[in-house]
């Protein structure tokens, strides 16, 4: 019995290795994109949204995210160009982790590999680039983390 | 072969792995999916052992003539930094292995910390500015930033502008930005 379900669990994840991979490839073929093109509203509907919200105060930010502009899709997943958690939960106001223009929705497999980017050690630190850049103010971390993803060939 | 055209290698083929065997092995039904499988867990053993092996001779060399003469001591550490410096770069750049990458900056601490144990301390690490291998000078320069910036800031200036997007560019763009944001420039210029 137990050798069916590690099967059946083993299948289900080559089923979502199956769909993140074709979402990353799709998304790589039409790549790179402008930011705006990755945002999930045009600019002169930016939305944000208080962590604390009454209506939505037991959901995390992706759910109350999807509520609004539906899931990230199949393979996909929502990204933070400033990393949200850490340091950054106290000394930044969630409006400005928590708004259309700071979230974009990407290929889960390119997700993975932009958080692999933000867990490197700098070398001489001891410190990751996502601990030492959330000890930075807010617009040096936007400008790091767009960086990060022109390097990886999402955005133009 | 040495480690580094090994992980090269591998890089490689796993580059034609995810091309070739990543449909077959997320398709229920594909008659190539047990080969495929089979590979591409050869590639992750194949990669662990690679890591081993490069971690152990990092190690080996960090701890060779412990004790000995600080001159001689000084040498090992230097070629235990550089070996490690290669090591940290490749994981990175052939296959994304932050992982692997992290490990082995952590062995580039010890050895920096363990050349501020005896004579000149990790400045003996200069030497290694000159390295033909941008990779290995951007490593040295993120640990002697702090102690010789007049030095260290043109070279990785010039590794940051002119070195192709890879862990050298990188390495040494976060060092720059780091002692920058810090300001620590503002003493020495």
């Amino acid at each position: 019995m137990a050798v069916l379900v590690d099967l059946a669990n083993t299948i289900a994840e080559f089923r979502k290795l199956k769909i993140a991979a074709d979402a990353a490839i799709a998304f790589v073929q039409h790549g790179p994109y402008s930011l705006e093109e990755l945002q999930v509203v045009a600019d002169d509907n930016y939305e944000e949204f208080s962590s604390y919200g009454e209506f939505y105060k037991d959901l995390t930010f992706a759910e109350r995210l999807e509520k609004r502009f539906g899931r990230a899709g199949d393979g996909q997943q929502y990204h933070h160009i400033v990393t949200q958690g850490g340091v950054n939960e106290d000394k930044i106001p969630p409006e400005l982790l928590q708004n259309t223009d700071n979230v974009i929705p990407l290929p889960t497999l390119l997700h993975e590999a932009v958080n692999a980017e933000y867990s490197e050690l700098m070398a001489g630190t001891k410190m990751t680039k996502y601990q030492w850049l959330q000890t930075q103010p807010y617009d040096v971390q936007r400008e790091e983390g767009l960086k990060i993803l022109r390097e990886l060939n999402i955005l133009k | 072969m040495n480690i580094e055209d090994s992980i090269i290698k591998l890089g490689k083929r796993l580059d034609d792995w995810c091309e070739q065997s990543l449909v077959a092995v997320a398709s229920r039904h594909s008659p190539g999916r047990t080969e495929a499988l089979r590979d591409g867990l050869d590639i992750v053993t194949t990669l662990n052992l690679l890591k081993t092996q490069g971690l152990a001779t990092v190690s080996k060399l960090l701890n060779h003539l412990n004790g000995a003469a600080e001159g001689e001591r000084a040498s090992s550490l230097i070629r235990a930094f550089e070996f490690a410096a290669k090591l940290a770069a490749t994981l990175n750049d052939e296959l994304l292995d932050t992982d692997g990458y992290n490990k082995v900056v952590l062995c580039t601490d010890e050895v920096a910390e363990a050349l501020d144990a005896i004579g000149s301390g990790r400045a003996a690490l200069a030497v290694l500015l000159d390295h033909n291998d941008a990779r290995v000078r951007a490593f040295a320069g993120a640990y002697l930033i702090e102690l010789i910036p007049e030095r260290v800031v043109p070279i990785l200036r010039e590794i940051e502008v002119r070195t192709a997007s890879n862990s050298a560019a990188s390495t040494a763009h976060w060092t720059l930005l780091r002692w920058e944001r810090e300001g620590k420039h503002s003493n020495t210029t």
